[in-house]
């Protein structure tokens, strides 16, 4: 019987939440097994949707961010 | 002390560091080198661009205070600790307004259309934008509980333990979750047919 692994298993591997052993073992399959291989391909093409999608702040507020840093008053804050 | 010529390699560790230490220039790469994970994370969770602008400043504010008052401890990393100071704030935040009743805004949609990118081109990028703002809004509409552990995980950095022990669940719940999330996301995609094409985003 061919191994292969779980989605929850695929998860662990991608975040790396596998023991070395269950790790070393998961990356074996994937070379041997090209069915699998396909599988964590596609998993993980649905995942790399989730690194293209962020939006970056207008930058009056990055602006307002570093003015409130630059005129940050120490003083005020140690009562 | 270094001045205004800083390193784009430069660590998290030494740009807090130089902050601690007046520079401001370390803290504006601090901010710009993360601005995007934070306020996409904060987005994720309110669902209004506008709130989530207000709370990055509400974040960023905290991080000025505790590291200007010699609060911040060293021994963790940057990133992590921030991205956990805008979630609770965010979560915060959220609990308050489900708490009033709804309120739907006439220009809801429109929301999701105006946002701003970190990169801005001609045709391609508004190709691009309009693919990850469905694919936003996908994740926007996703269960809560769903939401909350992907948010977690790939955003935040949590690990599966530290979302089981944060939300009282198992890890395999927590990781059950987070496969639904993706399986929800995957059909959604198929379903609307929104596919990534390799010439904007090649491998």
């Amino acid at each position: 019987m061919i191994k292969t692994f779980t989605r929850n298993e695929m998860i662990r591997f991608f975040y790396n939440e596998m023991t070395d052993d269950e790790s070393t073992e998961f990356k074996r399959v994937l070379n041997e097994n090209p069915g699998f291989r396909n599988e964590y391909s596609d998993f993980l093409s649905n995942l790399k949707n989730l690194d293209k999608i962020m939006l970056a702040p207008p930058k009056r507020v990055i602006k307002s961010i570093l003015d409130f840093s630059k005129h940050f008053d120490q003083s005020k804050e140690r009562v | 002390m270094e001045n205004n010529i800083i390193s784009n390699n430069i660590s998290d560790v030494r740009l807090i560091l130089l902050y601690k230490h007046g520079n401001e220039e370390g803290f504006s790469k601090l901010v710009n080198r993360h601005k995007a994970r934070i306020y996409t994370v904060i987005y994720l969770i309110v669902k209004d661009k506008f709130v989530a602008e207000d709370i990055l400043q509400e974040v960023f504010m905290k991080v000025v205070t505790h590291v200007k008052t010699g609060k911040y401890d060293e021994r963790g990393k940057f990133l992590p600790w921030v991205l956990r100071i805008a979630h609770n704030m965010a979560i915060d935040h959220f609990r308050k307004v489900k708490r009033r009743p709804e309120v739907v805004f006439e220009d809801g949609n429109s929301v999701i259309n105006s946002l701003n990118f970190s990169e801005d081109d001609a045709e391609t990028e508004q190709i691009r934008k309009d693919i990850n703002a469905r694919v936003r809004d996908l994740i926007k509409r996703l269960p809560d509980n769903q939401r909350q552990v992907l948010i977690m995980r790939h955003y935040i950095g949590m690990s599966f333990q530290e979302i089981a022990d944060k939300t009282g669940v198992s890890i395999n719940t927590a990781l059950g979750r987070m496969r639904y999330a993706l399986i929800n996301l995957r059909k959604e995609l198929t379903k609307h047919k929104i596919a990534y094409d390799k010439n904007f985003y090649p491998e």
